[in-house]
């Protein structure tokens, strides 16, 4: 299993804080955003996949070629606006 | 690396006290000779509107290693005795406190500099939102171009 969290205005066009996901096997997270928006809902892809969304495993920001394993925590995201 | 005690990072709802954070840094050790704060508040005005409320979010956890990750790398590259990052999230009003970071070094220039630096870096790399109400409606702000130059002028500047 692994825990999928979106924030900011994802989590507001998602309609959704998170959602858990199980993978039999290791997944890029480009295979990951394809599986899950199979599973959830196919107007996903075009918002997770756009340019400028972030991805985090387990707090760190990857690229969307990074391998997710079961347990990981992954997080999509805007960009940042703090301070 | 810092130790425990010579840095404070906080993401809470509550205000803080400039005075009382000012005073950790200095008291950090009798070598602290330079003390540098900046305080980010909420302005009235963003893009010409009236702003009524910020409403910011973070990601609970990876933003306060986020933090701690940028002052250890201030204190890598200037002579760092001590650091304080404090960040607001929740619903603030225009003239509330946002943000708080201070640096204590043995002289000004690394003081300077130091904030600066995690200042510009937190602002393009921490995991924090900012939505606002303004003109009657509630917005995502975007990034700034002028915040990226600002964090991008460290990675050729010494």
């Amino acid at each position: 299993m692994i825990n999928i969290l979106f924030f900011a205005s994802l989590k507001e066009q998602l309609l959704v804080a998170g959602v858990e996901f199980a993978i039999s096997e290791k997944l890029t997270v480009s295979q990951l955003i394809i599986s899950l928006c199979q599973r959830e809902n196919s107007d996903w892809e075009d918002i997770l996949r756009a340019e400028d969304i972030l991805v985090a495993v387990n707090q760190t920001v990857v690229d969307r070629g990074f391998l997710v394993s079961a347990g990981d925590e992954v997080a999509f995201f805007p960009p940042v606006t703090g301070g | 690396m810092l130790k425990s005690e010579q840095k404070k990072v906080s993401v809470q709802t509550d205000d803080f006290d400039v005075g009382v954070e000012t005073r950790f840094l200095t008291a950090i050790s009798k070598e602290v000779g330079a003390v540098n704060t900046f305080l980010g508040t909420v302005r009235d005005i963003n893009e010409g509107d009236h702003v009524s409320t910020l409403h910011l979010e973070h990601y609970p956890g990876m933003t306060e290693k986020q933090i701690d990750a940028i002052i250890e790398r201030s204190a890598e590259r200037w002579s760092v005795l001590g650091a304080v990052v404090i960040h607001r999230v929740g619903d603030l009003n225009p003239g509330q406190n946002i943000v708080f970071v201070g640096i204590a070094s043995r002289h000004r220039g690394d003081a300077f500099r130091a904030c600066e630096y995690v200042m510009d870096t937190l602002k393009t790399e921490a995991t924090f939102w900012k939505r606002e109400v303004a003109a009657g409606e509630s917005r995502w702000l975007k990034t700034r171009q002028t915040d990226l130059e600002a964090r991008a002028k460290w990675d050729v500047a010494k």
